[in-house]
């Protein structure tokens, strides 16, 4: 067998067929681009809005601390939120600088590294959001509603110590079972139309990015590999 | 802009083999492969404007071609069955498409099919007698790296159609 024949079969075919011309015209018809440019600007748009409310949160949390300096049971909870939002806010720039990056004209490695280092980033974003969701919203409790727990704590416990209990333990018990989700979620996800329609809504698993933390590092690897000779 | 499209679709229809070629290196059925030709003529309509003709327009499309094809790959790849057999209905597009279709070209696609999804981006444009050096350029690899790389997939090509 002679490649360079192959290469004369492989350059010729499709080359004279009419109907695939109609196809390719008809498809260009039918695109439905604004769908997709929609579906590009709502990430974008995702971004943002992550990055304005947690720009607002650092800002309100500044001015309560500012206020509240002294009352240890209020700072300390509002200086772990900036830090919090910070690294959100941070995780959302450089998404969006990813996705600046998206240019299917650039050479292909070069543009296959930057979308898997893209969902990366994304589903990290989702992951540590989700797993220190409880940890945030309780920090956004005390600094909104200037809460002191170190005062509510002791006056609740008094009255109803069940109350602290549960939400102690729930508290703790968290952090395991928010990672227990996570790695069961995956293959939830893929066996019913139930997990799989979550999966995709959720933004909490593979499903947000379309792929999983285990196949965007292969593929990085593979990337990595090729580019050697 | 009307002028702007129809040269488009002039480019499109004398381009054609390119959106077929990839769609069915990169696709396991007929519907994947009218949906991956759908996405790559809207990232080429989206890019159209800022085509830079130093280049040639079949390589600027094999470019993008390549590059919406291996995430779509990727993508719904991920989302299907993964036992889902190639052949299952490669022939139907091909015969479609191209009357003189060869048994070569057939078992041609077999064995693409068979490579990782960049080692399929190289072959295909190897197989369309781009020198190595617009290979590497449009894979963002070197030379060397391509020669090296066209070498190995040619003695497996070589090998495979030899126990055909």
């Amino acid at each position: 067998m002679n490649l360079d024949n192959i290469q004369e079969e492989w350059g010729n075919h499709y080359n004279t067929s009419i109907e695939g011309e109609n196809l390719v015209i008809q498809l260009f018809k039918e695109s439905k681009y604004k769908k997709i440019d929609s579906n590009v600007k709502r990430m974008k748009t995702q971004s943002v809005l992550y990055m304005i409310f947690n720009l607002l949160v650092i800002i309100y949390t500044w001015m309560v601390l500012v206020m509240n300096f002294k009352t240890i049971g209020i700072s300390i909870p509002a200086v772990l939120l900036i830090l919090l939002s910070k690294v959100v806010f941070y995780k959302n720039v450089a998404q969006l600088n990813l996705m600046s990056k998206i240019k299917y004209a650039k050479p292909i490695v070069k543009l296959q590294k930057i979308i898997e280092h893209l969902k990366l980033k994304r589903l990290k974003h989702n992951q540590f959001i989700f797993i220190l969701s409880n940890l945030y919203f309780w920090l956004l409790m005390i600094v909104f509603f200037s809460m002191n727990p170190l005062v509510l704590i002791p006056e609740i416990w008094k009255k109803a110590a069940i109350v602290i209990i549960i939400h102690v333990g729930f508290s703790i018990l968290w952090f395991p079972l928010s990672f227990w989700i996570l790695s069961k979620y995956g293959a939830l996800a893929q066996s019913s139309t139930f997990w799989t329609r979550l999966g995709k809504n959720s933004l909490l698993t593979d499903e947000s990015a379309n792929s999983s933390l285990n196949r965007i590092s292969s593929f990085l690897v593979e990337i990595k590999n090729f580019e050697k000779q | 802009m009307l002028l702007n499209e129809e040269t488009f679709t002039k480019i499109l229809r004398s381009n054609k083999g390119i959106l077929y070629k990839v769609a069915n290196s990169y696709c396991k059925n007929t519907n994947d492969r009218e949906d991956l030709i759908q996405e790559i003529i809207i990232q080429l309509w989206k890019a159209w404007p800022k085509y830079d003709d130093t280049y040639k327009v079949s390589t600027w499309m094999y470019r993008i071609a390549l590059n919406v094809a291996i995430s779509f790959y990727r993508k719904s790849n991920y989302q299907r069955n993964k036992y889902d057999t190639f052949n299952e209905n490669l022939v139907s597009t091909v015969h479609k498409e191209s009357s003189d279709s060869t048994e070569n070209i057939e078992q041609l696609y077999h064995f693409i099919a068979q490579l990782s999804e960049l080692n399929k981006a190289l072959i295909l444009l190897y197989l369309e007698k781009y020198s190595y050096e617009e290979i590497g350029t449009t894979l963002g690899i070197s030379t060397t790296n391509v020669a090296t790389k066209i070498s190995r997939i040619k003695k497996q090509l070589k090998e495979k159609f030899n126990n055909n």
